[in-house]
């Protein structure tokens, strides 16, 4: 076990000195970098003398036992044979009869060496089957209302990380098809309420609704389809352009992609790609700049239509002319579904229809940004000195 | 491939050579041991039970029993002297082939991700060390036993050993065809295995998007694929063994049943004895069953030969520019960088066109232009992790292809844009550059920065966690810039990080990071308004061309791309 151990620490080592090899590079320390790979390497050298050495001390017994039955049989085989008790015939066989046992020996010490880390192996694999997920469908689930628009509403909702208190009787009403931006400073929330609407996380007590309809009373999967996010981190598949942008919609028609990613920007760079929507992307696929994969992240959010859209920062990659490129865009898909932003950045938030200000895991206030920024002191000073220093 | 892997495996390290020709002496002096039992067992066989003299079988069981004794010591002692050299082995292949990475110019780490590169040094090692802990071990003996046990037979009787080896050259074709078999499925197992890895690592640290939507049972129905073929594979190994080992069997009790055909005869004539009958079964066997033992370490051979082919293509990179260039300029000149016509290309495009300027000693510039414009192309060159295709840069006078690398380093300092801290307290980063050296309070004290890190409970004590997790984004990139600031390099190239600062939080950050910039002459890639402000000169570039290098008031009246990029910048106001 100590062996493991040591193996794990010069993993992490080397996981270090490689993820920060341009600054060990930039500074010239490679000298520096490797003498503490190789002291992680000694140590596995260390421990394993001692597992060697333990090793090495039974596993020739088990070469032995064979042997030392052949001893045996020679023994009480000969006087039996010599004083006419067993054939010449009948001895040699049981001499030959000992072959049989060392292989099945052999296996066997193997295996029941093999059972403390089977068994151990075993108990985890048991113990993540044992999780239930908490977060399930209800027993008589409720439809969403044809014609709702997406109207949003949260009422004493709180919601902890641990022992952190994210929200604290949060109540929050937002009207159908308006476009909303939440800003707040960092740790206030702002990506937590991207995580509760779809029901990634469960809230606490309290409750989320969307037209109306309480988000526990519907299927998750009705849920999810009608509550889209797109997040700064976009993570994409190692699939085709086309299967990351149709992610949960396997029937959307090359068309609808295509518009998708018209409106995410995204069109003009995938047609040029070596197979178009064809072209695998994600880690081992065709090498994609942030900015490109959040678009893409970008287009399969808004190709399912949803209700509700979630954009949590989601184009901070993107370069500036191109941002405004795709605002101008998504004000046209905007009108139709309600959407949340997730941002400090001005240009963005004047976008919006109204603004909400998170802050001690309530809202502060929620209005325009002009009003908030008269009214509101410390959403006020959040942009004072974000005005000269932001991008 | 050059040379035969396992000969090359072999020669790279040359320090065990010399232990591993010891323990095979001493596993070669236990093997003669083992096969001094059968011949003991068979005299007291002829001269014991058949003449009706138990002492005398007395005497030989003794005997047997001290060769065993001798045996346990000689076994152990050679499985650990072998276990010792597969363990250096390890050892020193993971030292070799770190160091050798380390030495790699910065393009390789550009083109390899860093995880495989981890992995190299790990999981891939993994077979190597398995095949180093048990493997090596475990061949080595089966073949000196079989050698053995073939000079024995021999020894015993030519006659029917030749007999009895009649049937070998039919196992020999089974066991070629059974290695075809074994290493096509054992390449399917392989690539398999991998596919079912990264389709649960996707399916992990992608679960929030698969969740949020709704697409689970598409990914699992893919993961149930792969993971098919992979039961497929390993039950095509499965089968492979299946029909290689009854085949063995079939060959050995073959070969028994010979021996005893005819050794019936020859005992009957009398040229033989029963002892030398029961001895030559013995040898049969211990010729038989070390093969099992091989086949079945056949694959773990197979996949520490795939590990050590890795190890070598890692090997077989050369650092190119570590080795060109020998001179140290002297730093006193005031043209600190020069740019004359540089053309520059990662491969496939051109991403720098006919780019010139020069940079004066103290001069604060930023460079600026969108995405794909060639900003970091610039500062990796003046770093020179690249050299440039056509044109030159210099560096005090001197072209960086004559420069040493040596000297580069301990003259341009670098903060990359993801701020990267190791683990340990802020000091430990701070003095990274020269930890023997650094008087890290003075020098703060001087730089009027020592009350900064009263903002830790612990100072500058303050751990910071793996790659720096416990601090903020901005306070990384500020430990980090200040990092190389106290290496007191010449130049420093700063890559200002993008992502979305606290703002309220931050301020004071940036205004230290204002501070540090005056230090010395920095090249930052710019993307703050207020860094922009700041600088004396301004590079602006558009696809890989530069179009303009003035101060902001100039380049504001008379340079359209820096007025189309302000404009965006300032949305703002």
């Amino acid at each position: 076990m100590r062996v493991k151990e040591a193996e794990a620490n010069m993993t992490t080592e080397v996981e270090e000195q490689l993820g920060g090899i341009r600054v060990v590079k930039a500074f010239g320390n490679e000298e520096q970098a490797s003498n503490r790979v190789e002291g992680a390497v000694q140590k596995i050298y260390d421990t394993s003398l001692g597992y060697l050495k333990l090793r090495t001390r039974f596993v020739p017994l088990f070469e032995l036992i064979p042997m030392v039955i052949t001893l045996a049989v020679l023994l009480l085989g000969g006087y039996l044979t010599i004083n006419n008790f067993l054939s010449l015939g009948e001895f040699i066989a049981f001499t030959q009869y000992v072959f049989l046992l060392i292989w099945p020996l052999r296996i066997t010490a193997w295996f029941l060496s093999e059972i403390p880390s089977s068994v151990a192996a075993g108990n985890r694999i048991l113990e993540l089957l044992n999780e239930t997920p908490t977060i399930t469908d209800d027993e008589s689930p409720n439809e969403l209302p044809e014609d709702g628009d997406g109207s949003l509403k949260f009422s004493k909702v709180n919601f902890k990380y641990g022992n952190e208190k994210i929200f604290d009787d949060l109540t929050l009403e937002i009207q159908g098809k308006k476009t909303v931006a939440i800003v707040g400073s960092t740790g206030s929330g702002k990506s937590t309420l991207a995580y509760l609407l779809p029901r990634l996380y469960e809230i606490e007590s309290g409750s989320i609704e969307i037209d109306g309809v309480n988000i526990k009373n519907l299927r998750l999967s009705d849920l999810r389809s009608n509550v889209s996010l797109a997040f700064e981190e976009s993570f994409l598949f190692s699939n085709t352009a086309r299967e990351n942008i149709s992610l949960g919609l396997e029937d959307a028609s090359q068309e609808d992609i295509e518009d998708a990613a018209l409106i995410a920007r995204a069109h003009d760079f995938i047609s040029q790609l070596p197979e178009s929507y064809e072209t695998k992307v994600g880690e081992r696929g065709y090498g994609l700049s942030g900015g490109q994969r959040q678009r893409i992240a970008l287009a399969r959010a808004i190709l399912r239509k949803p209700r509700v859209l979630i954009l949590d920062d989601a184009l901070s990659a993107v370069d500036a002319s191109t941002e405004e490129e795709i605002r101008n865009e998504l004000n046209q898909v905007m009108s139709n579904m309600t959407t949340l932003i997730i941002t400090n950045r001005v240009p963005t938030i004047e976008l919006c229809d109204e603004v909400v200000f998170l802050e001690n895991g309530k809202v502060k206030a929620q209005g325009k940004h002009q009003e908030l920024m008269e009214s509101v002191d410390t959403y006020k000073s959040l942009f004072l000195e974000n005005e000269n220093s932001e991008i | 491939m050059k040379e035969n892997t396992f000969i090359r495996s072999f020669k790279l390290v040359p320090e065990v050579h010399r232990p591993f020709f010891f323990a095979s002496m001493i596993a070669m002096v236990g093997t003669g041991v083992r096969m001094i039992g059968p011949q003991l067992i068979s005299r007291g066989i002829d001269n014991g039970v058949m003449q009706y003299d138990y002492q005398y079988l007395l005497i030989q069981c003794l005997f047997y029993f001290l060769t065993l004794v001798v045996l346990y010591f000689l076994t152990s002692k050679a499985l650990l002297s072998i276990g010792l050299v597969g363990e250096s082995y390890v050892k020193s292949i993971r030292e070799k082939l770190f160091r050798h990475m380390s030495s790699l110019d910065i393009n390789y780490f550009e083109k390899n991700k860093t995880g495989v590169l981890v992995a190299r040094m790990t999981s891939d090692m993994q077979s190597l060390n398995e095949f180093a802990r048990e493997g090596a071990s475990s061949i080595l003996t089966s073949l000196l036993t079989i050698f053995g046990a073939t000079i024995a037979v021999f020894l015993v009787d030519v006659q029917l050993s030749l007999l009895s080896f009649l049937i070998l050259p039919l196992l020999g074709i089974a066991t070629k065809i059974f290695r075809n078999h074994a290493d096509k499925t054992y390449w399917s197992v392989r690539e398999w295995i991998g596919q079912v890895l990264s389709s649960l690592q996707e399916g992990i640290s992608g679960v929030r998007i698969i969740q949020a939507y709704a697409d689970e049972s598409k990914q699992l129905k893919r993961f149930k694929e792969v993971n098919n073929e992979h039961l497929k594979a390993n039950m095509q190994s499965a089968k492979n063994i299946a029909i290689y080992f009854p085949f063995l069997e079939i060959t050995r009790v073959t070969s028994i049943a010979v021996v005893i055909w005819f050794a019936a005869a020859r005992i009957e004539q009398g040229t033989l004895t029963v002892g030398e009958l029961v001895a030559l079964l013995f040898y049969l066997n211990y010729f038989f069953d070390p093969l099992i033992q091989l086949s079945f370490n056949y694959d773990l051979l197979r996949s520490a030969g795939s590990s050590m082919k890795k190890v070598f293509s890692i090997l077989d990179e050369e650092p190119v520019l570590s080795k060109t260039g020998t001179l140290s300029p002297e730093v006193d000149s005031n043209n600190v960088i020069k740019f004359e016509n540089v053309e520059f290309s990662y491969g496939r495009e051109t991403v720098l066109h006919d780019v010139s300027f020069s940079i004066d000693r103290g001069e604060k510039i930023a460079i600026v232009g969108e995405t794909g414009a060639g900003k970091s192309t610039i500062a990796k060159l003046i770093l020179r992790f690249y050299l440039p295709n056509k044109g030159d840069v210099k560096f005090y006078g001197e072209s960086s292809k004559d420069i040493s690398q040596k000297w580069a380093r301990k003259n341009i300092a670098y903060v990359p844009q993801e701020s990267f801290l190791f683990r340990g307290s802020i000091r430990d980063n701070l003095i990274y550059s020269n930890p023997e050296k650094i008087d890290l309070k003075s020098e703060l004290e001087n730089i009027g920065l020592i009350d900064w890190f009263e903002r830790y409970e612990n100072g500058l004590e303050q751990d910071v966690g793996e790659r720096g997790a416990n601090v903020s984004a901005g306070e990384r990139q500020f430990i980090a810039l200040l990092r190389a600031v106290l290496a007191k390099r010449q130049i420093i190239v700063f890559d200002e990080a993008t992502a979305n600062l606290d703002i309220e939080s931050e301020s004071s950050i940036l205004d230290a990071t204002d501070t540090l910039l005056d230090y010395q002459t920095s090249v930052v890639i710019a993307h703050r308004l207020e860094t922009i402000l700041n600088a004396e000169k301004i590079l602006v570039m558009s696809e890989g061309k530069l179009v303009g290098f003035d101060n902001h008031e100039t380049l504001l009246v008379n340079n359209e791309t820096y007025q189309q990029l302000f404009s965006a910048w300032n949305l703002v106001n």
